[in-house]
């Protein structure tokens, strides 16, 4: 089955398809078809990838590298996935582990040596500072505060809340769902999401009332 | 549930069971009959949808189209450098032509080296410099017969100044040294001679 005729598959449906065809073709050989069966996954799942890998490492460089190591893993040992798990809990689960992995390393390479300082303003790139026609420069900054609060909120809930609120809230995984991609249990999952959703409130208090009131 | 009212705890509550289950999260009883607490629930959700609606869109401008195109390209380039080979290098052949030499230049090299450790041992043994019974190109008679040559006898050694009071020689040289040009006349006739400093004998 080509990418063509798993077009009216529901997205998982379409995912076992072709991971099954991927695995067939890496068996006999066939390298070059398994890397075209496998774009198919690579571009349905990249930027779920990279909004998850985003939410946690927070560093562009950072997240391209977690993204593409998921896939390269996920490809190399695509032939111990089991049918019977979406390829997106699968995979998801290879990606998180990926970050944690990074965010350790990240915090013991902090602990040695010092950062550098952000550039003015803390910009990204220089495309942020060229001139557009979307918002105002001062929404833009509004924005940017916001944003910036809510990461440092996100970042101050514990790994285990954190995962859970990312994966159900920004993601629209259910309890089952998220308790595949993490190892804990559902009530647990549900605990953790309560205190995270709770957390999250008290920590962004202040601009949550006053939204609250407009 | 603080009184009759619901607070942020249970509006926390609904919406994770509302995550969890993948359910509306207003499907409450009191919400249902509760103005107010439906106010202040719709106040949490748009919170709550407003924190969901920033963290995607940091992500998304974070991670732009182009850049997950790059990256995409990247983990092809990479998947394809799994499946090749490793790659051997091969070790420079003209280095290993130069550590084995030809037969020839081989052949040259330690005719080379025996000659000058024979001609070493060679000198050694015959001691050239002092012949000893050995037959001399100089025999020993011819050598008594050669005599020391006499030295030079001491010649006096005549002042330049001295030299110069031959007038004869003096005129000579200022004959010839004598500008041929007019123009040139004036500066040679201020021109101290040599003359003039000899002291009369």
């Amino acid at each position: 089955m080509t990418g063509a005729q798993t077009a009216g598959l529901t997205g998982r449906e379409a995912d076992r398809v072709a991971a099954s065809a991927v695995k067939a073709a890496q068996a006999e050989g066939r390298h070059a078809e398994a890397r075209d069966r496998y774009a198919e996954l690579v571009g349905r799942h990249q930027r779920r990838a990279a909004r998850i890998a985003y939410h946690y490492l927070r560093q562009p460089a950072d997240v391209d590298e977690a993204v593409q190591d998921a896939f390269v893993k996920a490809y190399s040992h695509l032939a111990t996935f089991r049918e019977e798990l979406p390829f997106e809990v699968w995979f998801t689960r290879i990606l998180i582990n990926g970050c944690l992995d990074r965010i350790k390393a990240r915090t013991r390479r902090e602990r040695w040596m010092t950062s550098m300082p952000d550039g003015p303003g803390g910009e990204r790139d220089f495309a942020e500072r060229t001139p557009g026609h979307g918002p105002s420069p001062e929404d833009q900054l509004l924005a940017r505060e916001r944003r910036q609060r809510l990461a440092e909120s996100i970042a101050r809930l514990p790994d285990r809340q954190r995962s859970v609120f990312m994966l159900s809230h920004y993601e629209g995984h259910t309890s089952r769902e998220v308790s595949a991609l993490t190892g804990l249990n559902e009530s647990t999952v549900r605990v953790h999401l309560f205190r995270a959703i709770r957390k999250l409130r008290v920590l962004l208090g202040e601009g949550a009332v006053q939204q609250g009131e407009k | 549930m603080t009184g009759h009212h619901l607070d942020d705890t249970t509006f926390a509550e609904l919406w994770a069971n509302a995550l969890a289950d993948n359910t509306a999260p207003d499907d409450h009883a009191h919400l249902r009959a509760c103005a107010e607490c439906r106010l202040r629930f719709t106040s949490f959700s748009n919170w709550m949808e407003e924190v969901r609606f920033d963290a995607v869109s940091d992500a998304d401008e974070a991670m732009s189209g182009d850049r997950l195109a790059a990256q995409q390209a990247q983990i092809f380039r990479r998947l394809e450098a799994l499946e090749r080979p490793a790659r051997v290098i091969a070790f420079p052949t003209y280095q290993a032509g130069m550590m084995r030499p030809s037969p020839i230049r081989r052949w040259v090299l330690a005719s080379a080296a025996a000659g000058l450790l024979v001609g070493v041992g060679l000198g050694q043994m015959l001691d050239l410099r002092h012949p000893s019974g050995a037959p001399s190109a100089f025999p020993a008679d011819r050598v008594a017969d050669v005599q020391p040559r006499p030295a030079a006898p001491e010649r006096d050694i005549v002042p330049a100044l001295a030299l110069a009071s031959d007038e004869a020689t003096l005129a000579e040289l200022e004959e010839a040294a004598t500008p041929r040009y007019e123009a040139l006349r004036a500066y040679d006739t201020f021109t101290p001679r040599a003359a003039d400093f000899v002291q009369p004998r």
